[in-house]
């Protein structure tokens, strides 16, 4: 497998991997619930204001970094925490930006434990939040070269109506990602290095 | 472990940016204005909260909404001509303003007007485009509050208005400047081109008061104060109505001033019609008051020996004696007297020189008479004179009657020639009764006054009880 081929091949597959990462954390933090997966959102781009709040995670190690949002509008996390019966009192709008802090932290964590399975060490940022309108800043134009760089963006449909995930990934290394899949996930144990 | 203290204190800054941004965010949901940021399809892509208000969505809702579907058609135009401007590569604009109506879709959803600024961002976004920020401020309250202020303008009665330096019109702030000025338009006319007309004779006033006006514009509002006494040349102009009568207006020039320096006029138009018709009503009234007081006058008041005639004793000498009969009085002589020979005075010397012994004989009565006496010239020759007394340190009617009596007899008239004449009078003096009547009381003084003609000429005759 030629240089290109194998980087083509190694950007799918972390596609696929943070996309089913995202799903089965998705899935769990919301109580085991079922999470649709719309691939290919219908009357929207990447690089579009998506949700009126966005919480990114920056994961790092020497091979690549990724920068995972999660796109979010606190009213239908409020609605959604409502019917879980959470009380007004506790759903002030900076505890629902935790609550989704949480969980985009809870996806990064996923992703670090694939590649720490695989001997590829990630660090992970706090998460941090801020508005929408942001991700016009956001630089998601590809490259190949020395450094490789894909965007992507999909949509997660549950109960809590829909969140929006999207993502850039720069490949630092010539290294081959394309064996490394969702399912090889190491077990929680030890602590995450958070950068 | 410097490792792991570095990665707390990155994380703490990190925090604190998050929370700063937050912060300003928050200022921004927060403010009174109305802030929309659009992409390049002009859908909201970051609303605060009084655009939720707005147009009544939630700050979810407010994402993706097209904005320009907010207002009518046409309004929606001027919009998008200043959005797509600013948009248009090379046009080198970064904002606009514009005042724009939004809202008025529906009947029950009121257009507001609203003052618009809009910014070009410098940032382009491969998936959002050029992004445009809007600020807008409700002017509904402005509005209302400027239709007030023109409704009170309209309905007041002055003429308000605006001129240049150049005496130009450039403003109409009430109606009332039309009726006074008997013009339909207004703006863009000489506001001395339309007095002078109606003005002739002051048209040397107007034109060095307008020459004035126009030396102190650009200059401070101390010059104009200084010269400001002159405008009152004036201060009462008349315009001619084509159908009706003239109005009378009082013209005011206040300068308005900024930075201390005055840079226009406001020209205040007072309606004095009424108060200077109502002047010359009373000026005329005056007029004919004094012609009537001149009248009378002449009436009552003799010219050639300056006494009152019988117009005026028969009110004033009946006053007296009802007066008298009251016991106001101690005493009310009434003093007859008569020019002795006056008929040969005239047969001899002529009227002329008689008129002159009327006229000597009345200065006389009036040098011996206090202005509470009554002296009339009764006829021809005779005289009558009221004498009313309440203290008794005043002297009788018959001493007063003697000392004129005296005075005329010591008089010489001159007849020309080195020659004069020598005239005496006869007197009768009666006392009021409470009996008495003007006629019994002339009567009885006149019998006197026969009593001393009879007994020799050039004397006194008085009632007996009076001499007692």
């Amino acid at each position: 497998m030629d240089t290109q081929t194998s980087s083509q091949a190694s950007s799918d597959s972390l596609r696929t991997l943070l996309r089913d990462a995202s799903v089965v954390q998705a899935s769990q933090y919301f109580n085991g619930e079922e999470i649709t997966l719309i691939a290919s959102p219908p009357d929207h781009q990447l690089g579009q204001v998506l949700k009126r709040y966005i919480v990114m995670v920056l994961l790092s190690s020497p091979e690549l970094r990724v920068v995972f949002k999660v796109h979010f509008n606190p009213e239908q996390v409020r609605a959604y925490r409502l019917a879980k019966g959470c009380s007004p009192e506790d759903l002030s709008d900076k505890q629902l930006v935790d609550f989704m802090k949480e969980l985009s932290n809870q996806m990064g964590g996923r992703v670090c434990r694939i590649f720490d399975a695989h001997q590829i060490a990630m660090g992970m940022s706090i998460p941090l939040c801020t508005r929408g309108i942001y991700e016009i800043y956001a630089d998601y134009k590809p490259k190949t070269g020395a450094i490789t760089k894909f965007g992507d963006f999909w949509r997660l449909d549950g109960s809590f109506d829909s969140i929006y995930c999207s993502c850039y990934v720069e490949l630092m290394s010539k290294e081959d990602f394309s064996h490394i899949k969702c399912a090889d996930e190491q077990s929680q144990e030890g602590e995450l290095d958070f950068l | 472990m410097s490792h792991h203290n570095e990665l707390i204190a990155s994380q703490r800054v990190l925090s604190m940016l998050e929370g700063a941004c937050e912060y300003s965010e928050q200022i921004l949901d927060n403010v009174p204005s109305v802030f929309v940021v659009l992409n390049k399809d002009n859908r909201v892509i970051r609303a605060n909260k009084a655009f939720c208000d707005l147009v009544g969505c939630t700050m979810e809702d407010a994402l993706h909404l097209d904005f320009p579907a907010f207002f009518t058609s046409e309004n929606r135009d001027v919009l998008l001509h200043h959005v797509n401007h600013l948009r248009t590569e090379g046009s080198g604009e970064t904002h606009a303003r514009a005042k724009i109506e939004i809202g008025g879709l529906t009947e029950d959803q009121p257009a507001k007007p609203f003052f618009w600024r809009i910014f070009r961002l410098e940032h382009l976004s491969e998936a959002e485009g050029r992004v445009i920020s809007i600020v807008g401020d409700d002017l509904s309250g402005l509005y209302q509050s400027e239709l007030k202020l023109m409704s009170i303008f309209s309905s007041i009665p002055l003429g308000l208005m605006v001129m240049n330096r150049d005496g130009v019109i450039t403003e109409v702030l009430s109606d009332y400047c039309h009726v006074l000025l008997n013009q339909r338009a207004l703006l863009g006319k000489s506001l001395r081109d339309i007095l002078v007309p109606h003005n002739p004779d002051l048209q040397t006033e107007l034109s060095q008061a307008f020459g004035i006006m126009q030396d102190c514009v650009g200059k401070f509002i101390t010059h104009f104060t200084a010269r400001e006494a002159a405008l009152a040349d004036i201060a009462q102009l008349s315009i001619d109505g084509h159908s009706e009568q003239a109005k009378w207006i009082k013209p005011r020039f206040q300068p308005i001033v900024k930075n201390n320096t005055v840079e226009r006029y406001m020209v205040i138009l007072e309606d004095n019609t009424a108060s200077y018709l109502a002047q010359r009503q009373i000026e005329k009234a005056d007029l004919l008051g004094k012609q009537a007081q001149a009248l009378y006058e002449c009436a009552i008041r003799d010219p050639l020996s300056g006494l009152y005639t019988r117009l005026f004793m028969n009110d004033s000498i009946s006053r007296l004696i009802a007066s008298s009969k009251r016991g106001n009085l101690r005493e009310l002589a009434i003093v007859m007297f008569d020019i002795d020979n006056f008929k040969s005075v005239n047969d001899t010397h002529g009227h002329a020189l008689g008129d002159e012994v009327i006229k000597a004989f009345g200065s006389i009565i009036l040098s011996c008479t206090r202005d509470t006496d009554i002296a009339v010239r009764y006829g021809g020759e005779e005289f009558i004179l009221a004498m009313p007394s309440n203290d008794t340190r005043e002297q009788s009617g018959a001493i007063v009657a003697e000392r004129i009596r005296q005075k005329l007899a010591d008089c010489r008239i001159d007849v020309g020639g080195g020659k004069s004449l020598h005239v005496t009078t006869s007197c009768g003096v009666a006392l009021c009764n409470p009996t008495d009547t003007l006629e019994t009381l002339i009567l009885r003084a006149d019998k006197l006054l026969y009593t001393a003609k009879h007994n020799g000429k050039n004397r006194v005759c008085v009632e007996p009880s009076a001499a007692e």
